[in-house]
């Protein structure tokens, strides 16, 4: 069975599994690993597009990711939103994912995926990664899952200040509340995302996004890494920067920007900076060469954001 | 229930009733017959299956049908308008970028969106736009190319036909159609979408199979209860292994598989029993309604492990029911001239360890095969298989069946590299359950069943010493292998002699002495994946003989043209006979083209140049199966119409070998490849060839078909000359005449030829040809095993940029040089060199078949299991090196797999080059990279 509300309310009220672009749900639908009755949100009203919103920008949860990455007011305001939706996974599935999907899509751990098992995610009594196979798993281990948390947009709308608007719900969710710390077994939240919101930001934002991984597109990476900042006559007013890929959740990095905030920018205060993102690491043994890939990583990052004409 | 959509495909509104549930392309595919749209992963990781939704490329696989309502949809089919293909499709065409063809619609669809927004897009645009389409035959070059054409041809329209004529060339010097850069036959169709793969076929009342695979590594099966299935409304058919016990393997002294596990299974994901069902949910369904019990062993992983006194056995008994006390397969132990000595008199030495990952072929096609049998009680299996001839065999012993009652068709074939050259379960379980089911029945693997099949590079651990003079010269090879077989035998004899029989060229040793064991372990079975057994002992040998080089201080191309086996009549250490070895005209073309000399010693830091070679056999000396018919035979009919009809039994796999065909009847006889039809792959209508695997075709079906060609041309000739009144010494053909070659202007055109000839003969035209084995290889035990009729050379130079931080490797420049003897055609030569580029560096840089502790293979999708997508492939500059060989076809050598091998190494040396780091495990990921990097620097302080 399959509905298709055309309301957010009619949406929030209807029975079954959301479903926008359905580049992750088919996948696990084919797999037999989820199942149940869909409500599509194809023909909701109102949420696709970015648009003027309370907060500054407000990004409907259907629009898609491709939209996102070439949309002229993110691309100014919010470029390292823009350079992410458009640096993830491959031309088509950016044409079909959908930012609320994208925040709310499941892990990607194999344990997670294979129909053969189950772990504890999927209901069962053990992290199977956490004891056999985690060479890709998290390296900030903050729960009982060490699956990283799969959303690329989620590090990014992190340097943002980015809110949620659930359906049925009066106030915006921050971000960071929204995700959690990391311990929780559901992907995504059980709630409808209307929309994401992004607070208005000072003219003459820079941005990067950075991503490490063997194989340079359809892919997750090992790390990544999204910074923001404003640079006013060579000082740096405004920095955030965020890591995920190696946590349940998106890392906020507020060392790495604290270090450098309120400062001239400096090529030589850049990798002491970086190497403040591993603080708090406590990886598992088979995770910890990730470990290895953050500074270099986040620095990458801090280069292109800060440094005229990039990286070095 | 179903529900009506209506979609607007193409154009046109089309109403059909769907499964709520099905997805776009199910509806596309099942629904409105359009297969052009290909189902490569079924899950978002492929492109195969890319349409256009509102003009934008979208995946038909993640989209639900119902949810496409209203939206303009265009498949492949609708790219085409009435005046014929599209610029795109013609010159995907006329590029040769089409091989297996399968990935084509969606790049095609991908690529025309681009053309549409970005009339002039660059190379970069042209990667990007491509990103989300997997090739795993092309190495993308010719995509590029043809991309770029298109867009030109769109910006300055002129006449297509026109300039499609000029971007082909000439023939050879003294040719008409050998050497000319021509179109494959097959191209255009794969192009538009029209070419049938085996899961394109549709039969009358056909049930749908499905497996039920092993949870486990090692178990034995204590009972299995298939009543609950067996009752399930829309089954058909329940199959399991103890019905069909016989016992089959590829080589037929080793057959220890069965169709179906029998008594236990040796790794998670081995087919325990099938289920044919009136869809394939229903299947499914009736799969989990199985109950097995097991009792479970514990599992052996490790190939040393496998080895201890101790370890558990992964077959108790060999093939002939003898008990058997080690997980040893197979061992192979030669040695040649005393390897002691000349070490210790070596003025270098290098010692180590190397380690080679088991990687598979990822064939963007999975594997897929309809059974069927008719009142009379024979059987047809249509198989994506690449050896028709073998799996026809294997399926009348395993069925109980003669081989007269069994005839095994192979459609299209999207992709195989050696991961489609055995039989596999489903072939046996669509003959077994449609016999029981009394009606057709398809099987089509999921994407999680291709990597399960596998039969990819088997994992090697080498102990590797290798020793030469001051001058350079190396002076002994010494090299104790240990191979990761997997659960079965496979091709395993022959792979443990290939570790070790294949190495000696084209860098000759004075002495070489190896001992390769194969061992069993309780994974996935690995096989022959393009270069069979010597891709991976060329990794410790050239990345050794780099290193000598750099502590000798000799250049290290120079390094290589000093131990090169002679240009003509070179023998072995081991003994094989090298009628010609281009590989010193392939170094300098990659020295050149890379700009090696003014740029090697002067690279930045983290910029690296590296450089490797190979050399490889042209098929094998010996059929798998001993016997004294050829192993290659071509049926040629002529026509009173004017049209020669080709018969052979060989596979095409996307390696374009029917053209090949077609191009040396063309040449023969010359009949126009417009009248040429080539029919192959149907162990009816054809006459036996071996298969497509150890890059024989060219060699061993060229070889028949010119030699049928000439026949058939001698009549033309001879009934030519007779009416025109010439001695037949003197008839002179080109393309669609016969002429007197002393006065051209008397010349007859080619349907009149074969009209005269049929006349003369008195009974229709007929002509047969044949490769016949012939004696080779040395005389010692396994002095046959790596012998061949001859042996191409390769050399490759890469370019790596490493982030010293992330250890990264980008591959900014490929240049490949590949000695193929003759290229019947370049443009197909190209292809496969590119292809071959691609693939090992791929299994260089990101592809490992990894299994956890409990023997769970973690990739078993195209995006956890890496393969380089657009993005990560550069432009591959190929070259041609033709040295003539004195044995094949007009000189002709292979050109499939041997330009894979110098991939692995030369970007090893690379990275060394970059960044001081000897790599000796694969693949060369970050991680690996990074802490080879780091052990240097601490080395260094
Ligand atoms: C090859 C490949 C590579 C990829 N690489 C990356 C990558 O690097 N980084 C990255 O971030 N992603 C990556 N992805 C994942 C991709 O970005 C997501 O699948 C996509 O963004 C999900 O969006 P969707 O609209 O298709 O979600 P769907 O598949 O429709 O839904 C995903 C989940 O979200 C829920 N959901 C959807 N919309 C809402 C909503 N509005 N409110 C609440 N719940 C909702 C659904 O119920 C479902 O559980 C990759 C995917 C592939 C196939
Ligand atoms: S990491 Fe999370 S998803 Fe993976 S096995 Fe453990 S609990 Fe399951
Ligand atoms: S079949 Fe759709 S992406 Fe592979
Ligand atoms: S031609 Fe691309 S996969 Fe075969």
């Amino acid at each position: 069975m399959i509905v298709f509300p055309r309301s957010a309310s009619e949406a929030a009220a209807a029975a079954g599994i959301v479903r926008a672009g359905g580049t992750d749900l088919q996948e696990r639908l084919h797999k037999g690993i989820t199942k149940g009755d869909l409500r599509d949100l194809r023909d909701v009203v109102g949420m696709s597009g970015v648009g003027p919103g309370p907060a500054g920008l407000r990004v409907g949860a259907r629009t898609t990711v491709a939209q996102l990455a070439v949309d002229p007011s993110i691309v100014r305001d919010h470029p390292a939103v823009a350079l992410a939706a458009g640096g993830l996974a491959t031309p088509q599935i950016r044409a079909m994912g959908t930012v609320g999907g994208n925040l709310s899509q499941h892990v990607r751990c194999a344990y997670y995926r294979d129909p053969h098992v189950t772990c504890l995610r999927r209901g069962g009594s053990a992290c199977l990664s956490r004891a056999g196979d985690h060479m890709f798993a998290s390296v900030f281990d903050l729960g009982p899952c060490v699956a990283p948390h799969p959303s690329t947009l989620a590090t990014a709308l992190l340097t943002s200040g980015a809110l949620i608007e659930l359906a049925g719900a009066d106030a915006l969710v921050p971000l960071d509340q929204w995700l959690g710390d990391g311990t929780s077994l559901t992907s995504g939240g059980d709630d409808l995302i209307v929309a994401v919101h992004l607070p208005s930001t000072s003219p003459g934002q820079v941005g990067a996004y950075v991503r490490t991984i063997a194989r340079a597109r359809a892919e997750w990476p090992v790390v990544e890494v999204a910074v923001r900042a404003r640079v006013v006559d060579g000082v740096v007013v405004e920095i955030e920067a965020a890591m995920g890929g190696v946590a349940p959740v998106p890392i906020p990095l507020p060392g790495v920007a604290d270090a450098l905030r309120g400062r001239p920018v400096d090529p030589a205060a850049l990798a002491p900076a970086a190497g403040l993102a591993t603080a708090g690491a406590n990886p598992l043994p088979g995770s910890a060469w990730k470990v290895g890939m953050i500074p270099g990583t986040v620095l990458d990052a801090l280069e292109r954001a800060l440094l005229p004409g990039g990286a070095a | 229930m179903k529900q009506l959509v209506t979609l607007q495909i193409n154009g046109e509104a089309q109403t059909s009733a769907v499964p709520p549930h099905w997805t776009l392309l199910e509806a596309l595919r099942y629904g409105s017959g359009l297969t052009g749209s290909k189902q490569g992963c079924d899950k978002g990781d492929c492109g195969a299956c890319t349409v256009l939704v509102d003009g934008q490329p979208q995946l038909a696989c993640c989209s639900l049908a119902v949810t496409a309502q209203g939206k303009a949809v265009t498949t492949i089919e609708g790219v085409a308008d009435a005046r014929g293909p599209a610029a795109i499709q013609r010159a995907f065409d006329v590029c040769g970028a089409l091989q297996c063809g399968f990935c084509q619609p969606g790049m095609i669809l991908s690529a025309s969106a681009l053309l549409a927004r970005d009339p002039d897009p660059s190379l970069e645009a042209i990667r990007e736009a491509l990103s989300g389409n997997l090739c795993r035959c092309t190495g993308y070059t010719r995509i590029y190319e043809a991309v770029a054409l298109a867009a030109r041809w769109l910006r300055e329209p002129g006449d297509m036909r026109g300039e499609q004529a000029n971007v082909m060339g000439p023939a050879a010097e003294g040719f008409s159609v050998v050497g000319a850069p021509l179109r494959k036959r097959d191209a255009i169709g794969k192009a538009t979408g029209e070419v049938r793969f085996t899961d394109d076929l549709v039969l009358p009342r056909m049930l749908h199979g499905k497996f039920l695979r092993s949870p486990h590594a090692h178990a034995r099966i204590v009972s299995i209860d298939t009543s609950a299935a067996s009752a399930l409304p829309g089954v058909f058919a329940v199959l399991v292994g103890s019905e069909l016990t016989t016992s089959y393997g590829i080589i037929p002294w080793t057959p220890d598989e069965t169709a179906l596990a029998v008594g236990k299974v040796r790794y998670i994901g081995e087919a325990v029993a099938a289920v044919a069902a009136v869809d394939e949910d229903t299947a499914m369904k009736a799969c989990r309604l199985i109950t097995v019990t097991w009792d479970v062993l514990p599992p052996v992983l490790d190939p040393e492990r496998a080895l201890d006194a101790d370890a558990p056995l992964v077959h108790e008994a060999d093939p002939k029911g003898r008990a058997l006390s080690s997980n040893l397969c197979k061992e192979v132990g030669l040695s040649f001239g005393d390897v002691d000595q000349a070490l210790a008199d070596a003025a270098v030495v290098i010692d180590d360890h190397w380690t080679y990952a088991g990687s598979t072929h990822a064939p963007i096609e999975p594997h897929c095969a309809i059974g069927s049998w008719d009142p009379d009680g024979r059987l047809t299996v249509w198989s994506s298989t690449q050896v028709g001839h073998y799996l026809h065999r294997e399926l009348a012993r395993v069925l109980g069946v003669a081989e007269s009652a069994v005839r095994v068709i192979q459609p299209a074939v999207g992709g195989a590299f050696g991961g489609k050259s055995e039989p596999f379960d489903l072939e046996f379980a669509v003959a077994a359950l449609s016999r029981k089911a009394g009606r057709p029945v398809k099987i089509l693997y999921t994407r999680e069943e291709v990597f399960y099949a596998h039969r990819g590079r088997h994992p090697m651990r080498f102990h590797f010493r290798i020793g030469a003079d001051a001058s350079g010269k190396i002076t002994a090879v010494d090299n104790d292998i240990l191979l990761d077989g997997g659960a079965y035998h496979s091709f395993g004899l022959v792979t443990a002699y290939y570790a070790g029989q294949l190495l000696s060229g084209p860098i000759d040793f004075g002495t070489y002495r190896f001992r390769s064991r194969r061992v069993y372990t309780n994974k996935p079975c690995n096989g022959p994946k393009r270069g069979h057994g010597s891709v991976q002992p060329r990794f410790p040998l050239e990345t050794a003989v780099d290193e000598i080089a750099h502590r000798l201080g000799i250049d290290p191309i120079e390094m290589r043209r000093i131990n090169a086996l002679p240009e003509r009549g070179g023998t072995t250490v081991n003994g094989q006979f090298v009628p010609s070895c281009g590989v010193r005209a392939c170094l300098d073309a990659v020295e050149a083209a890379s700009g090696w000399k003014e740029r090697y010693a002067s690279l930045p830091p983290g910029r690296g140049l590296g450089v490797a070679t190979s050399m490889y056999i042209s098929g094998t000396a010996y059929p798998i199966y001993p016997n004294d018919m050829p192993q290659s035979a071509v049926v040629l009919r002529g026509d009173r119409s004017g049209r020669i009809t080709a018969f052979c039994g060989l596979n095409e796999i996307g390696q374009g070998s029917d053209s090949v065909i077609a191009w040396i009847v063309s040449e023969e006889t010359g009949v126009p490849l417009s009248c040429i039809d080539v029919v192959s792959g149907d162990t009816d209508l054809c006459p036996v060839d071996l298969g497509a695997y150890s890059s024989r075709v060219t060699m061993m079906a060229g070889t028949a078909a010119k030699e049928a060609g000439e026949r058939l041309g001698a009549r033309m000739r001879d009934a030519v000359a007779a009416k025109l009144g010439v001695p037949p010494e003197r008839m002179r053909r080109r393309t669609g005449f016969w002429f007197d070659g002393d006065d051209p202007e008397r010349a007859v055109d080619h349907v009149t030829a074969l009209r005269l000839a049929e006349a003369a003969a008195g009974m229709p035209l007929g002509e047969v040809g044949a490769f016949r084995t012939r004696k080779l290889g040395a005389d010692y035990r396994g002095g046959t095993i790596g012998a061949s009729p001859a042996y191409s050379a390769t050399a490759h130079v890469v370019e790596v940029d490493v982030d010293r931080e992330t250890g990264v490797v980008k591959i900014v420049g490929v240049w490949a040089a590949h000695d193929c003897g003759r290229a019947i055609n370049p443009v197909t030569v190209r292809g496969q060199i590119e292809g071959s580029v691609y693939m090992g560096l791929s299994e260089a840089l990101m592809e490992e078949m990894v299994h956890d502790g409990k023997g769970l293979l973690k990739a078993t999708s195209l995006l956890d299991y890496r393969i380089m997508t657009s993005m990560d492939t550069p432009p591959i500059d190929a070259h041609i090196v033709e040295s003539i060989d004195p044995v094949g076809p007009y000189g002709a050598k292979e050109a499939g797999e041997g330009p894979l091998h110098p991939a692995i190494p030369a970007l090893a040396n690379a990275i060394w080059h970059a960044t001081g780091a000897r790599m000796r495990t694969m693949p060369f990921t970050p991680e690996r990279v990074l802490a080879a990097i780091r052990a240097v620097g601490t080395r260094e302080q």
